[in-house]
């Protein structure tokens, strides 16, 4: 009878180390597609290419519809998780994230070209590793009410979202 | 309860049917995890270079080309700049109604959203065409017309590998996946092409 209670805990094993093994930190699927992160699940962001206008010396970047539809509470914890190949030093610098202007339909930010690599007009970000290859970037201040983008320098797409102010 | 007492030769088989169940019950579950994880097909060998990912995970080489910028004259008004692949057909057909799952094998750490950009192609003449811009008689751009790079998802294929998953339906036509060469618009770009066949 002992033999069948080691056989038993010797089949139990598995069950118990299957869901410590899901306990880690949930990654997105796809690289440089980036999520919010709301009670550690990974939630989808507005995905925009947005168009590029040359207005003088600078660019404007252009998304079609004064509102995200993706809607987040100014109150929220605000957390994005991004998958990415390069290592943590090279792709921190890559992260930006910019508050548009709503005006006429559209989603307007002004970049100026001289900082376009030195990726200056960036908000500030927290940024940290999360799970194995991807990283969770945290805005340094609390984001007031409007609309932004968070993208990185060597892709051409946005992830777009609204702040509302909190009990909206 | 009442308990029962088996003869030692009965307790000791029911102990090795117990254990051989248990047996079978971990190696079934660990099994089970493996599949979860994803069996991995066979990476390309080579870098850089595009595939199909087929129906049974084999891996279908594109058509390669160096597609080249060229220029066509409207006479004295100016002209148009493009990327021209020679062939009116990719030689490489998906039916439409298959999954649209594409490999690549990069180097070292690089991004293929970063690396690669997937366009539709126009058919003119003999040939498959990029428009890029049109300008005028003193050479200078009256009109971009480069089209929109058809956006993608690129997930873990392998550990240096990558499947691209367009995230809208390819409809019907020719397409290439041009390798980002660092300049804005070179004078020739790797191309990996296909074509989409209707039902």
């Amino acid at each position: 009878m002992r033999l069948a209670l080691v056989a038993l805990a010797f089949a139990l094993l598995p069950i118990a180390v299957l869901p410590a093994q899901e306990v880690k930190a949930v990654e997105p699927e796809y690289a440089s597609v980036f999520y919010f992160l709301r009670e550690g699940q990974l939630a989808d962001l507005e995905r925009q290419t947005p168009k590029q206008v040359t207005k003088g010396k600078n660019f404007l970047i252009v998304i079609d519809g004064e509102k995200s539809t993706v809607r987040l509470s100014a109150n929220e914890s605000m957390q994005f998780v991004v998958r990415v190949t390069e290592n943590y030093d090279k792709a921190v610098s890559t992260l930006q994230l910019f508050r548009f202007e709503s005006q006429n339909g559209k989603r307007q930010f002004l970049l100026k070209i001289s900082d376009l690599l030195s990726n200056r007009d960036s908000l500030g970000m927290r940024v940290e590793k999360y799970g194995n290859s991807s990283l969770k970037a945290v805005p340094s201040a609390q984001l007031a009410p409007g609309e932004y983008c968070i993208s990185r320098t060597t892709i051409p797409n946005g992830y777009c979202f609204g702040v509302d102010a909190a009990g909206k | 309860m009442r308990e029962v007492n088996l003869p030692e030769s009965e307790r000791y088989s029911c102990s090795m049917l117990l254990m051989c169940a248990a047996i079978l019950l971990g190696l079934v579950l660990v099994a089970s995890a493996r599949t979860q994880d994803g069996a991995i097909p066979g990476e390309p060998e080579a870098l850089s270079v595009l595939y199909y990912l087929d129906g049974s995970a084999k891996l279908i080489p594109l058509e390669f080309q160096l597609v080249h910028k060229n220029q066509k004259l409207h006479g004295l008004t100016g002209g148009e700049n493009m990327y021209s692949v020679r062939g009116q057909k990719s030689p490489e057909r998906i039916k439409a109604a298959d999954k649209m799952n594409f490999v690549v094998r990069l180097k070292g750490s690089q991004d293929p959203v970063e690396a690669i950009q997937l366009f539709h192609l126009d058919v003119v003449g003999g040939s498959r065409v990029l428009p890029i811009d049109n300008f005028d008689a003193l050479g200078r751009v009256s009109k971009m017309t480069i089209p929109a790079f058809i956006d993608f998802n690129a997930a873990i294929f392998g550990p240096s590998s990558f499947k691209l998953i367009p995230i809208q339906v390819l409809a019907p036509g020719e397409y290439c996946f041009l390798m980002k060469t660092g300049n804005e618009l070179p004078k020739a770009v790797p191309g990996f092409c296909f074509g989409i066949d209707g039902p």
